[in-house]
């Protein structure tokens, strides 16, 4: 049977309609704590997770994304389903919220000041901030930062965690009592698993907050937490590289990005090991 | 009429509807392609959109900013890379609304640059286009054979650094289809674009004869309603400053051998968007034989509506597929189409045993 889920998050409206099991499971256990309407005024998104080939349904199952009524993707194994539901939730806001100069960050805030870390897939920026808002920050993203091009401020985008492979096991160990989605295996990332968001994080999704600055994380085995300055140009050029609609923004996201620039210092941040990378954040917030 | 065609005749509706409207307007706008069509009208009109309705508009608007800066910035490029090459290079479509500054150009989003040039250079032409970074997307080797030895035009082309799409044609209509007009004939006109500098267009009346022919020739109408309000807005447009402009389109056509399309594009436009043309010309385009002329009615006027459940009727699938077989059989005789679709057949059955990548960036 076809259920529909409208979900508030962050600044957009969701709708998801769908009768796959795996998706319907993981939406009530992910989504708990998100006020789901059973009617919204307006929907921005409005997607449906189905199987349109009557063959697919029995020949190697397959699940086809829908927006509106649409498919931007090819299907894909329907164990993935839950996972290609939260990558075309992504590529929704990417390709279609150019109100936002979107980054690809993991994005914590603490005490009113947001950081917001852009990186490459695999830097481990997801698992990062999985063990910062388990650990006394509060959830933007793991994946989007949405910068406002009207106010400069960030706004959250709270939902749930991406992690994939190794990341699953290690916050497992590190987040107690961590809920996980279906774990999908052999995607075109590897393992991956869905993390249940903070409950405070979820409350307060319509909160937006000043950036901090933006800093640069990447995981080295055994490392000590350190913060290294990056000069304001290079920042510059590694958030054009880390920014999903920079290119179509043009002259208002060079703005944009130069006023966020202005009087800030930014840094690589190498970490291995969570405690000691909270606290060093931290320091950055105080 | 749906909702959408409605409010691009009568603009002035966006004023009064609801949220639940705009609900449905937004969705069978970008089912066509429109939303940027709507946000220039409502501009036009000076007319706000709900809040929540607002980002949704201004985003593709930005987008088809980017796209034009992209065009602005390719005219001086493709003409630079061919200016060693004694070749014509004319802009087509998407281009020339925005070479000319035409109104349908305004938050029109398209996803390639065509251009025409002289076939007797094309190989030539393509590998100092190569030489400068356009290189062919990766295509299956029957389908580039048949490109060549049919087509009016040879496989795409994409910008190595700056990832625009290049249509390169050397005819406008396949040497299969047995209206295709000597391109020689065509009157190409200068225009200066700022920043730019000379670029080649075809002229008003021919330009309308160009879209005319290029929508009336598909066999899959993706664009259809996007190109017929085109034409709608290209006619409102010239008849501005040229009270005979349909008058002289219908002659020109007549010249090119190319009527047959321009009295369709004419007589669509007509019944989707009022436009407004004269009686006397408009009994001039119905079809000779009332049986087909109603037939084509019932199918254009089906295929023309936005591609959303909202609009879509049990005529639709029918409308469809008599319009994908009318295309295909303008396109090429049966002996050189029915061995095609085999081929294709084959090709898309080897495809759904194959294990499928995703092929979109997913983050």
């Amino acid at each position: 049977m076809l259920t529909q889920f409208n979900i508030p998050i962050g600044p957009f409206s969701f709708s998801i309609n769908t009768s796959n099991t795996i998706v319907k499971k993981d939406l009530s256990t992910l989504y708990s704590d998100y006020q789901i309407e059973q009617e919204s005024a307006f929907t921005d998104f409005s997607i449906t997770i189905t199987t349109r080939s009557f063959l697919r349904r029995f020949i190697r199952p397959q699940v086809d994304f829908l927006l509106d009524e649409f498919s931007p993707f090819k299907p894909l194994p329907k164990a993935q389903s839950f996972a290609m539901l939260e990558w075309g939730m992504n590529w929704c806001i990417a390709t279609k919220a150019h109100h936002y100069l979107i980054l690809h960050a993991g994005t914590i805030e603490k005490n009113g000041h947001v950081l917001v870390m852009p990186a490459e897939p695999g830097s481990g920026k997801s698992t990062l901030t999985a063990a910062m808002v388990y650990n006394g920050w509060r959830l933007f993203s793991d994946e989007l930062a949405l910068i406002s091009l009207k106010d400069l401020q960030v706004y959250p985008c709270t939902r749930p965690i991406n992690l994939k492979n190794n990341s699953i096991p290690i916050i497992k160990g590190f987040v107690k009592n961590a809920v996980f989605s279906t774990i999908a295996k052999d995607t075109h990332k590897g393992t991956v698993a869905l993390l249940k968001p903070p409950t405070e994080s979820v409350k307060r999704m319509h909160e937006p907050a000043p950036l901090k600055t933006f800093i640069f994380p990447k995981y080295v085995a055994n490392a000590k937490a350190k913060l290294t300055p990056i000069s304001q140009t290079d920042a510059f050029q590694i958030l054009i590289d880390q920014s999903f609609n920079y290119h179509i923004l043009g002259l208002e996201g060079f703005n944009a990005l130069s006023s966020l620039l202005q009087n800030k210092q930014c840094y690589h941040f190498e970490y291995s090991d969570f405690d000691d990378a909270q606290r060093l954040l931290s320091e950055l917030v105080n | 009429m749906p909702l959408l065609i409605n409010v691009l005749t009568t603009p002035s509706l966006l004023a009064s509807l609801s949220l639940a409207q705009w609900q449905i307007l937004l969705s069978q706008a970008t089912a066509s392609q429109l939303v940027g069509r709507l946000d220039y009208l409502l501009k036009l009109t000076n007319i706000n959109p709900p809040k929540e309705v607002e980002w949704h508009l201004s985003s593709v608007t930005k987008i088809a900013n980017k796209q034009r800066q992209q065009a602005l910035r390719e005219f001086k490029e493709v003409s630079k890379s061919l200016k060693k090459i004694d070749t014509k290079l004319i802009f087509l479509k998407g281009a020339t609304y925005i070479a000319k500054n035409l109104p349908c150009s305004h938050g029109r989003t398209f996803s390639d640059i065509d251009v025409l040039v002289d076939k007797e250079h094309i190989n030539h032409i393509e590998m100092v286009l190569k030489f400068s970074g356009w290189l062919k997307t990766e295509i299956e080797d029957y389908n580039d054979k048949y490109y060549r030895t049919w087509m009016h035009e040879i496989p795409p082309l994409t910008h190595t650094t700056r990832g625009t799409t290049l249509d390169v044609h050397h005819n406008i209509l396949p040497s299969t289809n047995k209206n295709m007009p000597n391109v020689d004939n065509f009157n190409i006109e200068t225009v200066i674009v700022d920043n730019v500098g000379e670029i080649y267009t075809l002229s008003d009346i021919d330009l309308c004869i160009h879209n005319a022919v290029h929508l009336f020739t598909e066999s899959e109408f993706h664009h259809g309603l996007r190109d017929l309000s085109d034409f709608h807005l290209l006619l409102i447009h010239f008849q501005k400053t040229n009270e005979c402009f349909v008058k002289q389109l219908i002659e020109r056509s007549k010249d090119l051998g190319l009527f047959d399309y321009v009295r369709l594009a004419i007589r669509y436009t007509h019944l989707s968007f009022n436009t407004p043309i004269d009686k006397v010309t408009l009994a001039e385009l119905s079809h000779q034989s009332t049986l087909i002329g109603k037939l084509q009615d019932v199918c254009f006027m089906q295929i023309f509506k936005p591609n959303h459940s909202s609009c879509r009727t049990w005529k639709y699938p029918i409308a469809q597929w008599l319009l994908y077989w009318r295309g295909h059989l303008i396109r090429m005789p049966l002996r050189l189409l029915i061995p095609h679709l085999i081929r294709k057949t084959i090709m898309r059955a080897k495809d759904f045993f194959k294990k499928e990548e995703p092929d979109t960036f997913l983050p």
